[in-house]
């Protein structure tokens, strides 16, 4: 499998966990786009660790982590469950990683933010947050987009008002994505491949 | 009683020039001990929540520790290294302003520090992982952190503003009352009093007071406010 | 206005004073009285800070309290703020060396039982340099003359003690005052006061007692002594007006310093080495403020 050079990751006897303790070990992986990789498992199996690994955030347990970019525009962005929002308007949260204006106006519209750009962003309905979330991470480009839990808590409207939003993102930017979820995904028009941590 | 009240009050509203250089040494002295204070307050704060768990924890125990010296301790700790025969005697510091600013700084820093530190490891981890996987780095990473916890940095700037300005051992010891250069409203209260000067004791006293309510409650307006 | 007169009227003003504590009064003897028989009295000293940093109080208190029964609580502030506190009716007793304040005082009937006790000297201090010449001064005042035309700090306590009232005294005399910024007026006490001189190369004007006693602490040397201008007199005084268990106290204690045991005492009592009080000459009148001691 190939892809463009500048996001390639693979992993090589990855062992992913917590301040030293082993949380899952990981079957080799080389991410490319084009397809959404769902990470699944029961709870506790790990995934929110592997995200987090893969996006630089965490030091691995043992293995390694190949990654050509670094954190942010154009590199690597992790979304957490329950995404921090920070004081202040959409709009500040929105300018997270210094986009242009102009890219902050149009990101708005495609994830239906525009009419909330002057809101405070912590007074947002929960998901609301999580797609304020999603832009303001698809906004820096990055190359590599970790998901965790983005369809939890949601209302079936919320969670399909979600996928079109990722859908767009990942025609738009063509970042790989990696979403964790102990649920199925599906997405119309884009091939999932699942690994199943336990 | 009432009497001097009056008498006080014409002296402020008048302008007497006694009163009012005292009041203007006490806010220079105090503004720059918390000005200095905030200003290397807070990127201790945040490097010391940024060094992980245990360091944090350690400096909330050395912060709140030292938030809590007696001033007079402080007071007598400068006194022995500013004296002509101490260490830095050699800088005749003592009984100047600076010396009263360094004594307050000391009192304001851990206060300044304790509780933006407390504030900052209150922010939940995800606050500071988004930040750093959006790329924000460095100097811009602090800003956004303290910006989060702003309330506790005005809380706590008023906190040490109140403290330094209503301090009287430390300010005494190493500043010693010295009319035209080193009174301040405290010192001159504590031995003033009985001077057949009443009316600019009580003066002072109510500048004194009206600096402590109008700090206290701009603080409360501007925490409650979000 | 005679002195029969004056304590003619003076126990006018104690009877009534005493109708109108009779109330309080009676209350606080029947609290005494259930306090028992074992407590002792308690007495409020006003005095100076230059008796009390001299150590002298504290030398000789206790042997008084053990044999009278009396406990003394002292405080100690300027001369001005310990009559001040006396005609609050905050101390019952006073021991200073103000002779203008006590004479106001004296006038204004709030003390009574007025005696010269002791007496020492002021003496002028300063750096070791002396830039302003002042150990060549041909007396007090050209001293003083000196400090001010030199252009050298002078630490002044610049509060209601006897101490600040001499120097006022000294500079009216010399008709001179430091050049403006010259002043560092502390508003402290008197130790306190000798801190800033040494700190700042000031000279100032100090009680003997109290320099002896921190001077070796101090970078400052004595630098003028002697002549009537710089005679300090202490004098003790009851408030009038007293209850009779705090009168009776406070009589015991004056008698101590004056007439009795006390006397030996303070004579005896040195500080570092030195004799810092010389008690009254017998036979030479005590109970003017303007008395002096017929001795130097």
């Amino acid at each position: 499998m190939t892809d463009r050079p500048d996001r390639v990751t693979r992993t090589r006897h990855l062992t992913v966990g917590y301040s030293g303790r082993a949380a899952a070990t990981i079957p080799d992986l080389d991410l490319i786009g084009g397809v959404v990789w769902h990470v699944t498992g029961p709870n506790g199996s790990g995934k929110t660790a592997l995200l987090k690994t893969l996006a630089g955030l965490l030091p691995p347990i043992a293995g390694e982590v190949e990654r050509r970019c670094g954190f942010g525009t154009a590199g690597a962005i992790y979304i957490h469950s329950v995404p921090y929002m920070f004081a202040g308007s959409v709009r500040r949260n929105l300018a997270l990683a210094q986009p242009e204006d102009d890219e902050v106006r149009a990101v708005a519209e495609v994830f239906g933010l525009s009419a909330l750009l002057g809101r405070e962003a912590t007074t947002l309905s929960h998901g609301e947050q999580r797609r304020l979330a999603l832009a303001r991470a698809v906004v820096a480009r990055p190359s590599l987009l970790f998901i965790d839990e983005p369809e939890g808590g949601l209302d079936d409207e919320a969670i399909q008002a979600w996928r079109a939003c990722a859908l767009r993102a990942v025609h738009a930017r063509e970042p790989v994505l990696m979403v964790a979820a102990h649920r199925p995904i599906a997405f119309e028009a884009i091939p999932v491949r699942e690994i199943r941590l336990s | 009683m009432l009497a001097e009240v009056g008498r006080a009050l014409a002296l402020i509203v008048r302008g007497d020039v006694e009163v009012w250089q005292i009041a203007g040494v006490s806010f220079t002295v105090s503004l720059t001990a918390v000005f200095t204070a905030v200003i290397l307050g807070l990127p201790m704060a945040y490097v010391l929540a940024a060094s992980g768990a245990r360091r944090a924890r350690v400096g909330m125990w050395l912060a709140h520790s030292l938030a809590a010296l007696p001033t007079v301790v402080i007071g007598l700790t400068l006194y022995m290294l500013l004296s002509a025969s101490g260490p830095l005697g050699w800088a005749r510091l003592l009984y100047t302003r600076t010396a009263m600013a360094a004594a307050q700084f000391v009192l304001a820093l851990p206060l300044v520090v304790a509780v933006v530190l407390g504030a900052l490891r209150g922010l939940p981890p995800s606050a500071g992982e988004a930040l750093v996987t959006h790329g924000v780095t460095r100097a811009r990473h602090m800003g956004w952190l303290l910006w989060e916890v702003k309330s506790a940095v005005v809380s706590g700037t008023f906190l040490a503003f109140s403290r330094a300005f209503t301090e009287l051992g430390a300010a005494l010891i190493v500043g010693g009352n010295i009319r035209g250069a080193t009174r301040t409203l405290t010192t001159y209260i504590a031995l003033e009093y009985d001077r057949g000067d009443d009316a600019r004791a009580i003066a002072l006293g109510l500048i004194l007071l009206a600096v402590a309510l109008v700090t206290n409650s701009v603080m409360h307006v501007l925490v409650s406010e979000r | 206005m005679s002195h029969a007169t004056r304590r003619g009227l003076a126990a006018e003003r104690t009877r009534r004073l005493a109708r109108l504590f009779v109330l309080p009064l009676a209350l606080a003897l029947s609290a005494a009285a259930t306090a028992g028989q074992s407590a002792p009295a308690r007495l409020r000293l006003a005095t100076t800070t230059s008796v009390d940093n001299s150590g002298l109080l504290a030398a000789i208190l206790p042997t008084f309290e053990r044999t009278a029964h009396v406990k003394v609580d002292v405080l100690a502030v300027g001369s001005g703020q310990a009559l001040g506190l006396l005609k609050r009716g905050d101390a019952a007793a006073g021991l200073t060396h103000d002779p203008n304040a006590e004479a106001s005082t004296l006038d204004a009937w709030v003390i009574t039982s007025y005696r010269k006790i002791m007496f020492n000297d002021f003496i002028i201090v300063g750096p070791k340099e002396d830039p302003a010449g002042v150990a060549h001064a041909s007396n007090a005042i050209d001293a003083m003359r000196r400090i001010a035309a030199s252009g050298a700090l002078f630490a002044s306590r610049g509060d209601a003690s006897g101490t600040y009232s001499r120097e006022q005294q000294l500079w009216a005399l010399a008709k001179q005052q430091p050049v403006r910024g010259g002043l560092l007026e502390t508003g402290q006490g008197m130790s306190a006061t000798l801190r800033v001189a040494s700190e700042k190369l000031a000279y100032t004007l100090t009680d003997r007692a109290t320099f002896e006693e921190v001077r070796s602490g101090l970078r400052l040397a004595l630098l003028y002594e002697g002549g009537p201008d710089l005679l300090n007199t202490y004098a003790f005084f009851l408030r009038a007006g007293l209850t009779r268990t705090e009168r009776e106290a406070a009589t015991a204690l004056g008698e101590w310093l004056a007439d009795g045991d006390g006397r030996r005492l303070i004579a005896g009592y040195l500080a570092h080495g030195q004799a810092v009080f010389t008690i009254w000459p017998p036979g030479t009148p005590r109970s003017r403020p303007t008395d002096l001691p017929n001795a130097r």
